[in-house]
């Protein structure tokens, strides 16, 4: 950190002149346990007087810490909020995904806390691009009040026309269900508001699902999206998410196409995999009741293998699996007319679809349970989707 | 603009002999209680307690050029291994780890009058363990030159405080700790401690600051204490950049 992004001019030279820089020791904050131990026995003789755990800054400095991070870069505005944070085992890896050197990204980085950015604080910056962006964290149930979020900013500013910011939210199996809160960046979040009155959308998460929420922008703009538990629930419980946003852009044209129901993925060279766990219903004899996975393979203009593995839960159910194109509606009786089929899924059991194109385009793969199945019958599926370039 | 009149020249009478005691205190705190599991760290005694120099030894922390107050210089190399070799046989000061910025021998003239010339130098090395390796903060301390005698007056070589002042290496692994006193020593009071160097003198603090700038690029930046950084960022109304870190951050026990 020291010799790779603090040793150059020019970031020496920007960080004097809009910055109080100090540092502090994570010993000193007992930022373990170990740590605790040490210095408990270190410092019995009152050195930590000044600066302690009890200091308003280092209270700041301690919820700004990721877990695991040995150095944290942290910024805070004059009035104790965290505003940027990166951390140095991610420094090499961020760098290279901005296509920067560590100390010129380290500055772009300083930079982007003044512009307001929020950087390294669960932020997605979606561009035209990079119009896809991950985060993996974790929300917890409030001890106090009705939420306690865990704040993701997503910046779609570079969108001018506006568009549709579109987030897969798939939360982990540890148990807790997560409410989602999209706002305004500038918005102020309430602890004590049972439902949020700012929120632009929202969405409850259980247990291992997977779940969209969408909003419609009419300019580009930062955003604040918002994690938290069930308040309900007893007990604390911490679970982890991972939130895929990605913007559909408007046209210049100004028209306002509505994005396809369900889940969307979009696959492309950086990322040529997705995996999927959601439910399908069974409809009765004769229906079709889909849960909509949208795949987007245009990245991949001359063709490919779309291959998807399907793995059926072990409830009683049995799913059926239909492909279409991306502009088909999707029946919901009768037999369908699709690109390829496998009905009758058993529980516990999985298949491989293949579908090879001759051009990236959409497609949309309907979930369902199979016509014998009885009728609203739930069961859980995995789809672990891949294309094999042409 | 300098004039030759506040420059002097440092030499010592190499036909002199040093007396230098040696100390390391038995190592009791480690984060990860390597001092306990491991013998090579919780035998770590000094070498030779005791042991008698040519005063040529100690040319090597002396400018090769006349300097003023202020200046500094690099130490020659072979002498200071000679030295560390009392704590422990196998000194080395090509850094394991280097971030590119860890290797180095510094000396600063802080203060001289008539009687007494006050180096203060810092030194980065290691100690190299059959499984492992022992890294030092840094190496600080005081020659203090009797000018009349051209002699050693005093000479203290030693791992300064901190939270951790020593990174340690056992297998790969990694851990910090502080060693309470290591130290090489010539005399036991510095004569300079409360002498008054009107007009050639800087501070302690000064000196330390430009050698810790002949290391390290970072430290210009203005770093602030801590403890003292939200009132100055609330009076400036600037944000404040804050490294939070394992280990030190401008030494090498990290």
């Amino acid at each position: 950190m020291r010799a790779v992004a603090l040793s150059y001019d020019e970031t020496i030279e920007f960080l004097n002149e809009n910055f109080v820089n100090t540092r502090v020791s994570n010993v000193v904050l007992e930022r373990t346990p170990v740590m605790r131990d040490y210095a408990a026995q270190r410092f019995e003789d009152g050195a930590r007087a000044l600066f302690n755990r009890k200091h308003p800054l280092a209270e700041v400095v301690m919820k700004g810490w990721k877990e695991h991070s040995p150095v944290d870069c942290l910024i805070i505005s004059p009035d104790s909020e965290l505003i940027g944070r990166q951390l140095v085992n991610e420094l090499h890896e961020d760098s290279h995904r901005r296509g920067l050197l560590s100390h010129e990204y380290y500055l772009t980085f300083l930079k982007d806390t003044l512009d307001g950015k929020h950087p390294g604080l669960g932020n997605l910056i979606l561009t035209k691009e990079s119009p896809l962006q991950k985060v993996l964290d974790v929300f917890r149930t409030p001890t106090t009040g009705y939420q306690d979020y865990t704040v993701v900013w997503i910046d779609t500013t570079e969108f001018e026309n506006g568009g549709t910011l579109v987030i897969d939210i798939e939360v982990g199996r540890d148990g807790g269900e997560g409410a989602f809160y999209l706002f305004d960046a500038d918005s102020e979040l309430s602890t004590e508001e049972e439902t949020p009155k700012d929120m632009l959308a929202q969405r409850w998460v259980e247990s291992g699902a997977t779940k969209q929420l969408t909003h419609r922008f009419e300019r580009g703009q930062r955003f604040k999206l918002g994690a938290t538990g069930d308040w309900e629930r007893e007990g604390p419980c911490i679970n982890a998410f991972r939130a895929t946003a990605s913007v559909q852009e408007n046209s210049n044209e100004g028209t306002s196409d509505t994005p396809s129901p369900g889940v969307r993925v979009v696959l492309n060279s950086p990322q040529s995999t997705w995996e999927i766990l959601d439910v399908f219903r069974a409809p009765g004899n004769g229906y079709q009741d889909y849960t909509v996975v949208n795949i987007d393979t245009t990245a991949f203009e001359d063709g490919g293998t779309l291959t998807i593995y399907v793995k059926v839960g072990s409830a009683d159910a049995a799913g059926s699996f239909d492909l279409f194109d991306g502009d088909a509606e999707l029946p919901t009786e009768g037999l369908p007319d699709a690109l390829v089929s496998f009905w009758g899924l058993g529980p516990n059991t999985s298949t491989t679809i293949r579908h090879p194109f001759e051009r990236g385009e959409v497609f949309k793969l309907g979930a369902t349970g199979d016509w014998s199945s009885k009728l609203g019958g739930i069961n859980a599926f995995y789809l672990k989707i891949s294309v094999e370039e042409n | 603009m300098e004039t030759l009149e506040n420059k002097i020249t440092l030499n010592l009478d190499s036909d002199a002999e040093v007396n230098v005691k040696g100390f390391i205190a038995p190592i009791e705190y480690t984060i990860s209680n390597f001092h306990v599991e491991w013998d090579a760290l919780a035998n770590l005694r000094v070498a030779e307690p005791e042991k008698q120099y040519p005063a040529s030894v100690f040319q090597a922390f002396m400018p090769s050029e006349t300097v003023s107050v202020g200046d500094h210089w690099q130490i020659e190399k072979d002498n200071v291994l000679t030295l560390l070799r009392q704590l422990h046989p196998n000194p080395n000061l090509d850094m394991s780890i280097n971030a590119g910025d860890s290797r180095g021998l510094w000396a600063c003239l802080r203060a001289y009058n008539d009687t007494f010339a006050d180096i203060v130098f810092r030194i980065h090395a290691e100690f190299k363990f059959e499984d492992g390796r022992f890294t030092p903060s840094q190496f600080t301390g005081h020659l203090v030159m009797d000018r009349t005698e051209k002699k050693v007056a005093f000479f203290k070589m030693y791992i300064p405080e901190g939270p951790v002042n020593f990174d340690v290496s056992w297998n790969s692994i990694i851990d910090a700790g502080l060693c309470t006193q290591m130290e090489l020593r010539v005399g036991t009071q510095n004569p300079v401690r409360d002498a008054e160097f009107t007009g050639d003198s800087i501070t302690q603090e000064e000196a330390e600051r430009i050698l810790i700038r002949r290391f390290y690029k970072s430290e210009r930046i203005n770093w602030v204490p801590p403890e003292q950084a939200l009132e100055i960022a609330q009076a400036q109304q600037k944000p404040i950049h804050v490294i939070s870190i394992d280990g030190p951050f401008a030494d090498e026990a990290c």
